[in-house]
């Protein structure tokens, strides 16, 4: 290695690795360099798009502080860089003398072929480069090959592969004063002019009218967390008791900081794993201990390979369904406007806070998607995009699929009731109250459906629906009895199961996809059915086989939806009839 | 060699003198398929030049050469061909040559059709070409048979359905299907307008046999003209959610049409006459009845049909299928499941009282399937095991937000065994309890059902 060689450990524009517990990339950085360079490259285009909002920002702005803080303690810095990084690292290397770039593995498809520019632009530069992988608890590409090289569809499968892995990685210990000792550096006097995290104003956020953030962005919080009382985490080893507390941000709330890579997930593994142990006398922990982790690995896996995983057009596993297009209906959910008092709190919720329990997730996903709006999930993964701090890519287009059963066989039959789910969940009206202050005086018998209340109450309580407070959007039991046949209607068209049963069908499909994965794998066959899928988005789903799907496009309009025999079939039979009408 | 493209070909400028992919597959699969195999083109050989030819087409390489006999096949064969083809790789195929033009149009290949009709504001969805539509309506709507319009949830949409149907006069229909894929937009017409335009085939096609207008303005008077055109074909009426239409209206249809085999319709429709007149001595075995109850507003009031009318009904049509779709508020279910009912399966697609799915244990002997979205926070361990002791042809159940001990589960899936082939249970569903955790109730279930079981789990992130 060259004496005037500068080691540089580049973090990436996006979130990833902002810690010094268990980050590899930065160990393979300071493995016997000279100089190394923590550097954070901001692309303040990204700023100002739409689709990362104020919260996301304010928690990364602040992970990126505290993480320079914890480099200031080790006689170093954090190099904060504005710009592309396709213009930014050929002026780095140059200026810096470059030698080695190491980074953390990204498996996403964007952030794959992100990387393998950068991978590219060190490769003619003669920059040695190292890529470790530290997001995710297992090597994704791993549990693919298990699958017969392709990716799990169903979470059950995913859970068998991941049973007969060994345990993941133990994490790699924090970053010493002692390592960072035996390289410098290098900084200047005018550091925090070039160099320095930038503050929301810079980049154009009107931080006046704002309230102070409840998740605090930073490793520092994330480690603080892991240390809660025993108490806490006991709660994750039973079975969880939904209420009012759990939906309201919670010093023990992680998921933000995984996304951000202020934690490593596998110390999150470890830590779950000894506390269970400790408290159960060394039982092995059952796979749902970690079933949050496992769901992030899940969904990380199956998008690794897909670029269209965050659209239903053009993607293999999305089923395609008519979404209904209305932007006047989108924008009322997205801004708590849809008159159902348990939406509209989550949603204020989550624009507030960036943070929502995952029942709420659900609530809302399938108000927005199937239960009542019909409007397409990726209307609902852009809003999430925005405004949720745990937005990882794979997780939340995945998460939006499977809550609108677009994907992953999920059973369409349960939808979430805007009133009754949030009557279970929160009887007293205590997180609706919260906020919704302008419901705050209704008695908790009308407060989750104030519409029902007589007038006199709505008056005494101050709120007026349809003049203080909308009258709600749909009419629940009228938009689920349609939406749901709808579900029925695309899923009967998918599968070859012609019964009554309204279970019937998904699962059907479910038996056919897994046994396509276990017998057709040979690359040929594989081609054929996506050619054959091709022009014909309402057959997209992984299902059966061609030549079935073949003879089966030909039917219509079905005299019968459970006897094959009185099937109305338009040509071949129609064919047979009428032989001599070819003549005309 | 190639034969000028007539320019009747319309939606395509760009006209590729070349086999479409497809289709050469289709060709190159042909005797390979069973399912292909048992059409028009056994037995018949193809012209020697072909046959001489074939080993190189399947090489795709030399197409110009091979050009002369591609456009020499049969009309049988490529009419077999064709019908395996989406639309689409027909048109492409159908400029290869006049001959392959001519087979294109052939009335075989336009029996049956989809029109699907969206507005680019309303849906992601592609609409049907309208000078496809116009094509058809030209050229070959004598040969339709089988029709849907899959139209999205503007007006528009719905509007030109309607105008479509209004020029089907010369065409003889066996089955009509109107599918709103969104919201209901065939509710938003003009009453007149929709009528009008359903008349149209009412009255020209005089041999319907399958009818689905769930969710539109349908009305009696229209329902008359159905029947006094139609009533010996008719065999299916899927008219769920149709506000205009009367028990009187449907009564009419049921006693005339003799051959009618499955209905769907709303609760108000249904009355003690119609099932008398369904289980009459002319009428065919009614093999499905569909039912949705549906309130609209909250503590609306449901008459009751008598157990004789249904005990009519089985006795009539012993194997026929009644499916109930339940969207109800708990306290409107006081008419229902007080006695003995037929139904086979059942969905409640809101919460349902504990008390009332007692009462289905008690009165619904018949039951292959229950679904139950949602229910109170009190366990529902006697309900369940009690449908497992009563129901015995029970196959199927699915479980929201519902809570079960899973000791009371586990007893549940014991009594029902092997004949439980769905099992859809919310993670949540299942109470640990003493005897059973969550980490191993699955084994316990499967066990009993003799294959691995898991429930529904739901992402948490």
């Amino acid at each position: 290695m060259k004496r005037d060689g500068v080691e540089t450990y580049g973090f990436e524009a996006r979130q990833s690795g902002l810690r010094l517990h268990d980050n590899p990339a930065l160990q393979e950085a300071l493995d016997g360099a000279d100089t190394v360079r923590c550097v954070y490259i901001l692309d303040p285009l990204f700023a100002g798009s739409a689709n990362v909002g104020f919260n996301r920002w304010r928690f990364l702005l602040e992970a990126l502080e505290d993480l320079d803080a914890s480099l200031r303690k080790l006689n170093s810095r954090l190099f904060v860089l504005r710009g592309q990084p396709t213009n930014v690292f050929p002026q780095l290397f140059k200026e810096w003398n470059v030698t080695r770039l190491t980074f953390e593995h990204d498996s996403e498809p964007y952030g794959k072929k992100r990387d393998a520019t950068i991978l590219k632009m060190a490769q003619d530069f003669g920059v040695e480069t190292r890529v470790r992988n530290s997001h995710t608890l297992y090597k994704l590409t791993r549990i693919i090959k298990m699958n017969n090289n392709t990716p799990p569809l169903t979470f059950k499968r995913f859970q068998v592969i991941v049973q007969m892995l060994e345990l993941p990685k133990k994490p790699l210990p924090t970053v010493t004063r002692q390592q960072m000792d035996c390289c410098q550096t290098g900084v200047a006097a005018n550091h925090d002019e070039h160099y320095r995290v930038p503050s929301l104003k810079e980049l154009g956020f009107q931080t006046d009218s704002l309230g102070p953030a409840v998740w605090r962005g930073g490793e520092t919080e994330a480690l603080e967390r892991l240390k809660v009382d025993k108490k806490g985490w006991k709660s994750r080893f039973e079975r969880p008791d939904v209420g009012v507390a759990s939906l309201m941000a919670s010093g023990t709330g992680l998921s933000p900081y995984l996304s951000f890579g202020c934690l490593s997930c596998r110390t999150l593994y470890y830590r779950l794993r000894d506390l269970y142990m400790s408290a159960r006398k060394h039982c092995t922990p059952p796979l749902s201990l970690f079933a949050q982790l496992l769901w992030r690995e899940f969904f990380y896996t199956a998008a690794s390979n897909n670029p269209r995983f965050d659209r239903m057009e053009g993607n293999p596993i999305c089923v395609q369904i008519p979404w209904d297009q209305n932007p006047e209906a989108l924008a009322k959910w997205a801004e708590g406007r849809t008159g159902f008092p348990w939406i509209d709190a989550i949603m204020t919720q989550l624009r507030q806070e960036g943070w929502i329990h995952h029942l709420a997730r659900h609530a809302v996903a399938c108000f927005l998607t199937r239960g009542d709006l019909w409007i397409s999930w990726e209307s609902g993964m852009k809003v999430f995009e925005e405004l949720l701090l745990d937005a990882d890519w794979s997780v939340n287009a995945g998460s939006w699929m499977w809550l609108s059963c677009s994907s992953f066989f999920q059973q369409f039959f349960h939808c979430y009731c805007p009133v009754g789910f949030g009557r279970r969940t929160d009887p007293s009206g205590e997180y609706i109250r919260r906020y919704i202050p302008k419901l705050r005086d209704y008695p908790n018998r009308y407060i989750h459906e104030p519409w029902t209340a007589p007038e006199s109450v709505q008056k005494r309580a101050n709120c007026v629906v349809g003049v203080d407070y909308p009258r709600p959007m749909v009419s629940h039991a009228h938009s689920s009895r349609i939406n749901i046949e709808r579900m029925k209607q695309i899923y009967k068209s998918l599968s070859s199961y012609k019964g009554l049963s309204l279970l019937g069908s998904v699962s059907k499909i479910q038996e056919e996809a897994e046994s396509a994965v276990m017998t057709d794998v040979s690359p040929q066959s594989r081609i054929s059915n996506s050619s054959f899928h091709a022009g014909r988005p309402d057959r997209m789903l992984p299902g059966p086989s061609p030549s079935r799907k073949r003879a089966r496009s030909q039917e219509l309009l079905e005299l019968t939806e459970w006897g094959n025999e009185a099937k109305v079939r338009c040509c071949g039979s129609a064919n047979r009839e009428n032989s001599d009408s070819s003549e005309q | 060699m190639w034969e000028k493209v007539e320019s009747e070909v319309f939606f395509f400028s760009t006209a590729k003198l070349q086999t479409p992919d497809r289709m050469k597959r289709a060709l190159c699969q042909r005797g390979t398929e069973d399912d292909i195999g048992e059409g028009p083109s056994h037995g018949v050989s193809p012209p020697p030049e072909f046959r001489k030819r074939k080993r190189k087409t399947e090489e795709w390489d030399e197409e110009e050469e091979v050009g002369v006999e591609w456009s020499r096949m049969p009309q049988e064969i490529l009419l077999h061909v064709f019908q395996y083809l989406p639309l689409l790789d027909r048109a492409h195929a159908s400029l290869v040559s006049r001959g392959w033009n001519q087979v294109f149009h052939m009335p075989e290949l336009w029996r049956c059709f989809e029109f699907e009709l969206n507005q680019p504001a309303s849906s992601y969805l592609k609409a049907t070409h309208p000078d496809l539509i116009k094509q058809i309506i030209k050229k070959h709507s004598n040969h339709l048979q089988y029709v849907s319009f899959k139209v999205d949830s503007s007006t528009e949409s719905a509007e030109a359905a309607c105008d479509i149907l209004s020029q089907l006069v010369n065409c003889s229909l066996k089955t009509l299907g109107l599918i709103s894929t969104a919201r209901p937009s065939f509710m938003e017409l003009p009453k007149s307008h929709f009528i009008s335009a359903l008349t149209v085939v009412f009255v020209n096609s005089k041999s319907l046999s399958s009818l689905k207008i769930d969710d539109t303005p349908v009305d009696d008077p229209s329902l008359k003209v159905l029947v006094a055109n139609n009533s010996d074909t008719l065999k299916l009426l899927k008219m769920s959610s149709c506000p205009h239409v009367s028990p009187a209206g449907i009564l009419c249809v049921a006693d005339q049409c003799h051959g009618l085999r499955e209905l769907a319709l709303n609760y108000h429709l249904l009355s003690d006459e119609l099932l008398l007149s369904l289980s009459s001595e002319k009428h065919v075995h009614l093999e499905h009845l569909r039912i949705d109850v549906v309130s609209d507003t909250p503590g609306q009031h449901f008459h009751t049909i008598k157990k004789s009318s249904w005990d009519a009904m089985v006795k009539h049509s012993p194997k026929f299928n009644l499916v109930m779709y339940f969207f109800l508020y708990e306290d409107e279910f006081g008419p229902f499941f007080k006695n003995e009912i037929p139904v086979t399966h059942l969905y409640f697609g809101r919460s349902v009282s504990k008390d009332v799915l007692g009462r289905v244990g008690l009165h619904c002997p018949r039951l292959v399937e229950l679904v139950v979205c949602a229910n109170g926070l009190r366990p529902l361990d006697e309900e369940l095991i009690r449908i497992a002791r009563r129901c015995t042809q029970l196959s199927a159940i699915g479980l929201g937000e519902c809570e079960v001990s899973c000791s009371a589960f586990v007893e549940f899936v014991k009594m029902c065994g092997r004949r439980l082939s769905q099992l859809s249970i919310m993670e949540e569903v299942l109470v640990p309890d003493h005897r059973y955790g969550l980490d191993d109730i699955h084994w316990e279930v499967s066990k009993h059902l003799g294959r691995v079981w898991f429930p529904d789990m739901m992402p948490c992130w």
